[in-house]
């Protein structure tokens, strides 16, 4: 199977961009953007093939599709490179002070909690619907 | 120092009160360790609770992630998360200088200065009669070594429902505070006390060498989260406390950045080989002794003692704690607040006797002290959505985790094997259950179970990260009152030697469930007391 090593991918900093926007809904300073690139370097080292770079591919030029790929991967895949690639840029938000807010636990009461919970089920059956023929399709790709 | 009266290999939990009677003796001590060291991350903490530091530290991503971002693990969630990027230099160096070949084996070494309680859950207890059966020395022989101990160390909790199974302690301060999840838990196990006990199940707070009041010029405990990433105010104990006691004495001498290969008895003297590993390949050097006391951990005396003794291809015993842990909701937090002001470590600790067979301990934590996107990686949801879940299930979140007690059996074993090739001698850990065995966890486990959901928590999942995740080891050269071949006597002395003595895990023959520290501490401060009279 072919097979590409990461850091042969070509915008990194796109890459950063999108994740952040999908994960929090705004944008990463340059700093942190260029930690996520750093961090490729040591996480990322291995070779990947090339169906699942085709994916990420993807996600980041049609960010629409990007919750639906994640959604599906982080369900049918969780070792998928495009979830890790989210996990990343999530830990690179999260020990941020301008960003750790969004990630510090919230109280939440009863009828919240079915509220997100039943949102997030909804949401994520229809992301997933649409991503997992995209995701079986590109990933496909040798 | 080119000879001592008593070397002591190692600096972690065993080694160190190994050494306290003796140079307290006057004996000259020297203490031979590799002794890594975190010398990054922590001066880079700053004096800040958890959460604020969140907020406001520019810098935080350098010890939250770490500089090669060896806190970002992309593999399953094990135990150990403790090891967060300053606890990295606990197992640093393991791989390269003291190889195992062990595929299934969850386990931990550490050749750390201060071993691998330099990352400890510091929760104490004091063994039972029952849990020293098949040794041949009981409670009272321990007694006043625990309380030795105790007294070095510093011991908090209460005098609660636990006292039965864990014992009382030497100057126990009070307990620390429990979070707010915590006290829910607590109150609804006194609301039905009296059921629980029926049902052989006890909780209380837990025992902690952990400080309330300040004590030995440390503590008190500061509530700042930040057990899992710093030391400030050296309230949790870390045995680098005692080394840093000891290094002040005339009659002790630590050199770190050795590893003790083997050891050599010819009549009328004692030798010691060791390998410097902080100055490149140099060839290894012989020091002198008349007495020696292992206490590198149960992997790193093994492969001293099987070394030395050319006992290869020969295997020996081990035991390691089984080991399960389950995330649960406690339904009574949703909708509440968690304050931030808490400790990190385990806040309570649930004891659970099956009718048919010995004690289950369970260490209940609360999920606040880490990071939420290590939380993110174990939900089946985008990273988007399992953000919001996340943090809003987060202050409802309890870790119960839970130790099963370990016999020894033909499955569990440790095997020195020779040099081939270009491969150096290593250690091969193999481990299994009996099919008995597993059936006995299984259905204790759900037995146990029941008594949590009626602490109003209820387990989403239970995770066997695998065998040795308990990092509680013992089992090899156990104690018997007539030792025969790589076995040892009452006072640690290993069979077929006049002055090697073991005075770690190494001595025990099985594992209750309850943490094994405290009792490793007092057991090396009582071989380090027999060694004194025989130097």
């Amino acid at each position: 199977m072919a097979k590409h090593t990461l850091t042969d991918m070509p915008d990194l900093r796109a890459e950063a961009r999108a994740l952040a926007r999908f994960i929090i809904g705004c944008e990463p300073g340059t700093e942190l953007v260029e930690r996520y690139v750093s961090a490729h370097e040591h996480l990322f080292r291995e070779l990947v093939p090339a169906g699942e770079l085709a994916v990420v591919s993807l996600a980041v030029r049609r960010r629409v599709l990007l919750p639906c790929l994640d959604a599906a991967a982080a369900l049918v895949h969780p070792k998928a490179l495009l979830h890790r690639k989210a996990l990343l840029m999530a830990a690179v938000l999260e020990a941020s002070p301008r960003h750790a807010e969004a990630f510090l636990p919230r109280r939440t009461g009863w009828g919240s909690l079915l509220a997100l919970g039943a949102w997030a089920g909804v949401a994520s059956a229809v992301q997933i619907t649409i991503g997992l023929p995209f995701l079986w399709f590109v990933g496909r790709k040798r | 120092m080119s000879s001592a009266d008593v070397i002591v290999v190692g600096s972690g939990a065993s080694a160190v009160h190994a050494a306290w009677p003796l140079v307290e003796a006057g004996k000259r001590v020297l203490m031979l360790d590799v002794g890594a060291r975190d010398e990054t991350y922590a001066p880079l903490i700053p004096d800040l609770p958890f959460t604020a530091l969140r907020k406001r530290d520019e810098n935080q991503h350098r010890y939250f992630l770490g500089d090669r971002f060896e806190g970002v693990p992309f593999g399953p969630v094990r135990v150990g998360a403790q090891l967060t990027p300053p606890r990295g230099f606990i197992t640093r160096g393991v791989e390269e200088l003291t190889p195992v070949e062990a595929p299934d084996f969850a386990g931990m070494e550490s050749l750390g200065a201060g071993g691998l309680a330099s990352g400890w859950g510091a929760g104490v207890g004091r063994f039972s009669a029952q849990d020293l059966s098949g040794l041949p020395i009981g409670p009272d022989d321990l007694a006043p070594h625990y309380a030795a101990v105790e007294q070095r160390i510093g011991v908090s909790g209460e005098h609660d429902d636990l006292e039965r199974h864990l014992g009382r302690h030497e100057g126990m301060q009070p307990g620390l505070a429990l979070d707010t999840p915590s006290r829910l838990i607590q109150a609804r196990y006194l609301k039905s006390r009296e059921t629980f006990a029926r049902e052989g199940f006890a909780l209380g707070v837990t025992r902690l060498a952990a400080l309330s009041r300040e004590f030995r010029g440390r503590g008190p405990h500061r509530r700042d989260d930040l057990d899992f990433w710093a030391d400030k105010g050296k309230a949790v104990y870390r045995p680098r406390w005692t080394l840093e006691e000891l290094c002040t004495r005339e009659n002790f001498t630590y050199l770190s950045g050795r590893l003790v290969l083997s050891f050599k008895e010819r009549a009328g003297s004692l030798t010691v080989r060791v390998r410097r590993v902080d100055d490149g390949e140099g060839e290894p050097e012989e020091i002198g002794t008349r007495a020696l006391v292992l206490a590198a951990g149960v992997f790193g005396t093994a492969r001293i003692v099987l070394r030395s003794l050319g006992m290869y291809d020969r295997p020996v015993p081990f035991v390691t704690n089984p080991y399960t842990y389950a995330p649960c909701i406690n339904w009574k937090m949703i909708g509440r607040e968690a304050e931030d002001a808490r400790h990190s470590l385990s806040q309570l600790t649930a004891v659970y006797t099956p009718a048919d067979g010995r004690p289950l301990h369970v260490s209940i934590y609360s999920y606040r002290s880490l990071l939420t996107f290590k939380l993110m990686k174990e939900s089946p949801l985008s990273a988007r959505h399992g953000l919001r879940v996340m943090r809003a299930l987060i202050p409802a979140f309890s870790i119960f985790g839970v130790h099963h007690p370990d016999e020894p059996t033909p499955l569990k074993v440790v095997t020195m094997l020779p040099a081939s090739g270009a491969f150096p001698d290593r250690l091969r850990i193999a481990y299994g259950l009996r099919e008995e065995e597993s059936q006995r966890i299984e259905k204790h486990e759900k037995q146990l179970f029941r008594q949590i959901r009626k602490l109003g928590c209820f387990p989403i999942k239970r995770v066997r990260p695998g065998p040795g995740s308990s990092i509680h080891y013992g089992g090899t050269f156990p104690m018997t009152a007539s030792p025969g071949e790589l076995q040892t006597s009452r006072d640690g002395l290993l069979s077929g030697t006049r002055a090697v003595y073991l005075a770690d895990g190494s001595l025990l023959r099985s594992l209750p469930a309850k943490g094994l520290t405290l009792t490793l501490m007092a057991n090396a401060d009582r071989v380090g007391s027999v060694v004194v009279t025989r130097v």
